[in-house]
């Protein structure tokens, strides 16, 4: 038995934890409030609702959902841009959601992000090499000497040119920005880096030049990765676990190739049959039932499952009573009354 | 009998300060009645303004430059505003990637579908609201008649996809011109309307003009493939006989590249090195050149024409793909 399955599935705020990256009963939720001259609170979106999952050490994980789900928030706690309102961060054995001042920028510079966006993320008045840079002012690292080595190092990394130190974003592409931005993130020498979507934005055929890039990487640099996305099949690529989120819910944890052979949960089968192959017989042969209707509100999810209102299975306990997640397998563990494989037997 | 819509030549320049930019280039293609011809290609490709130049939507210093695009019997280049007028809504509509840009947020949605009826079919504001609810019916807008009275934000996605649907339909267009219709949506949400406008395609027998760059989604939905690189078309072909016996190296890298998700993970992704050319000054020989495996001498000097074994699989390459005696199909997959 793993560290892995028992920290996914027993929350204990007393116990430590030994795993590299863990998460533990997660919760975030945004206050909403109306009125025009007097903000009253009238109810809070639940963007991450009781989430856990941990990262091993040089693993890369995989978060996939669609909007809404509460993917780019957990993200964003991972690396302490937001705090969490309930449940806790823990890295390398210590709670790192609750730092402030000092330690919490210290603590910074082991977890970074590489944003999604590369067009609306590099800022268009800083040229590049003071983009790549800034982390290293920020933190107050190295002399300006040591800076620009660094940054130079980390550009030819990336594969671009070390001339690029003096352009603005705007006069490269978007798979070279996007360069630019995973550069930004390693300048700390980080140990985790949290990929938010990090190639949807790019062209299919520059996306591969990124992902062959995040692989090398990772490698030459003993990278850890949360990839966060809603394209399952740049998850699938790059990741070695998947969890597949719902509203603010895990519904399924597995590993890669597992998630994709033996899905359990009827939201993770509706997630893969909705994935247009370019296989024109295997799509043409897919024997399809979409996941109808719409996203319901975050502001008031639905009682129980969160996904029963679309799911082909429901039945009334599914509106009653909240599915817990079970083990269907080694690390595979999915939320349903009703799933797809049959779970293991109790212990 | 003659096809629906017959492109020939078509070239659209768009006019900038300094340059001129050859956004399509010399494009020839057709659309049987009933059929959904796939335009598929990466940004900068010119397929947006492909459909574009046949709605006659083209942007400030856009114009048509050479060509001929007849559908039916009319011949749009060189028509007037008022008949082109006449043209859009009820021979051919367009719908674009994201609903939320491209709906009026200050109206709603039953009088923006309304707004099209009535300009194109000359109808009555209560006659047009009428059609405006059978037409949000048909692509399965739940209680329609409670939605015409709704603003684009109080809508999903999805939904404000189906409006979008619902107003290029309302005049019974025989070709639907569709840029990216489910880019913007969520994977679930975006199987809803690819079924639905597959549903509605069969139902009012429809041609279709699926431009995008999802090669999956071509590989379902489209009939017939065009595949377009830095404003030309590069290989058409049937759908299936596309992606069995691939002939132009751009078509093989791009779908090498692309992460499958019945691969195995291990499995290093082709990528293919370079940009696309500029096309304000594009060269006088094969564009894909400087970014294909396979190029010779003969590549930097001559352009090639679209050519191939049958009329229905045509490839414009000196050195294409899987032929006997030309190039094994190298790669991933």
């Amino acid at each position: 038995m793993t560290t892995t399955t028992v920290s996914d599935s027993t929350p204990s705020a007393v116990q430590g934890s030994d795993a590299f990256l863990e998460v533990r009963n997660l919760v975030k939720e945004f206050p909403v409030t109306a009125g025009a001259v007097m903000q009253r609170r009238i109810g809070s979106v639940k963007a991450v609702s009781d989430v856990s999952f941990s990262v091993a050490k040089g693993e890369t994980f995989g978060l996939v959902g669609e909007s809404g789900c509460g993917k780019t928030t957990i993200g964003r706690l991972i690396v302490g841009l937001e705090k969490p309102t309930a449940g806790e961060i823990w890295f390398e054995g210590r709670v790192i959601s609750k730092l402030k001042g000092a330690e919490y920028r210290r603590q910074r510079r082991d977890l970074q992000l590489m944003f999604q966006d590369p067009y609306a993320s590099l800022d268009p008045r800083m040229r590049v090499g003071t983009i790549i840079r800034e982390p290293l002012t920020v933190q107050k690292i190295g002399s300006r000497e040591e800076q620009d080595a660094r940054v130079r190092q980390l550009l030819r990394e990336v594969g671009l040119s070390p001339k690029s130190v003096d352009l603005y974003p705007h006069e490269f592409s978007g798979g070279q920005r996007q360069r630019i931005g995973l550069a930004r993130a390693l300048t700390l020498n980080p140990k985790l880096i949290v990929a938010d979507e990090p190639v949807s934005a790019l062209d299919v055929s520059i996306r591969s030049q990124i992902l062959n890039l995040m692989n090398g990487l990772q490698e030459s640099h003993g990278l850890t990765y949360v990839v966060i996305s809603h394209d399952l099949s740049v998850v699938k690529y790059l990741s070695d676990r998947i969890g597949v989120m719902y509203l603010g819910k895990m519904v399924e944890l597995a590993p890669s190739a597992e998630i994709y052979a033996r899905p359990a949960h009827p939201y993770t089968m509706g997630l893969i049959n909705a994935i247009p192959e370019p296989d024109p017989k295997r799509e043409r042969a897919k024997n399809l039932t979409p996941v109808v209707g719409e996203l319901p509100s975050a502001l008031n999810p639905p009682s129980g499952c969160r996904f029963r209102t679309r799911c082909p299975r429901v039945q009334d306990i599914c509106a009653t009573e909240e599915p817990p997640l079970r083990p269907f397998g080694p690390q595979h563990l999915a939320a349903c009354h009703f799933p797809l494989q049959t779970p293991l037997a109790a212990a | 009998m003659a096809p629906l819509l017959e492109v020939t030549n078509l070239k659209t320049y768009i006019r900038q300060r300094t340059s001129e930019v050859k956004a399509v280039d010399g494009v020839s293609f057709y659309i049987e009645a009933g059929e959904t011809l796939g335009l598929v290609g990466e940004s900068g490709c010119g397929k947006t303004m492909t459909g574009m130049s046949l709605m006659g939507l083209l942007p400030t210093g856009g114009y048509l430059a050479a060509g001929s695009i007849r559908l039916g019997d009319k011949e749009l280049v060189g028509m007037s505003d008022k008949e082109m007028r006449h043209v859009r809504g009820n021979d051919v509509a367009m719908i674009f990637q994201d609903p939320m840009t491209s709906l009026n947020p200050t109206m709603q949605v039953g009088l923006q579908i309304a707004e099209s009826v009535r300009i194109h079919r000359h109808a009555s504001k209560s006659e047009a609201l009428k059609r405006a609810e059978e037409v949000l019916g048909l692509v399965g807008m739940p209680r329609p008649k409670e939605r015409l009275k709704d603003y684009p934000h109080q809508l999903s996605g999805g939904l404000r996809q189906r409006v979008m649907i619902a107003m290029a339909l309302s005049c019974d267009p025989k070709l639907l011109i569709a840029d990216e219709p489910t880019t913007a949506l969520d994977v679930t949400i975006q199987l809803q309307i690819l079924e639905l406008l597959y549903e509605l395609k069969q139902r009012l027998g429809m041609a279709v003009l699926l431009i995008t760059h999802d090669m999956g989604v071509i590989a379902g939905r489209a009939d017939r493939v065009n595949v377009m690189y830095a404003g030309k078309i590069v290989e058409a072909a049937p759908t299936i006989e596309l992606f069995e016996s691939m002939r132009h190296p751009y078509t093989e890298a791009l779908l090498a590249s692309i992460p499958r998700l019945n691969q195995d993970s291990n499995v290093v992704l082709y990528s293919i090195p370079g940009l696309p050319p500029d096309l304000s000054n594009p060269p006088a020989w094969c564009r894909f050149q400087p970014r294909c495996r396979y190029a010779t001498e003969r590549c930097r000097e001559e352009e090639p024409q679209l050519t191939g074994e049958t009329a229905e699989h045509q490839y414009a390459c000196f050195n294409p793909v899987g032929k006997a005696g030309a190039h094994r199909v190298a790669v991933a997959s």
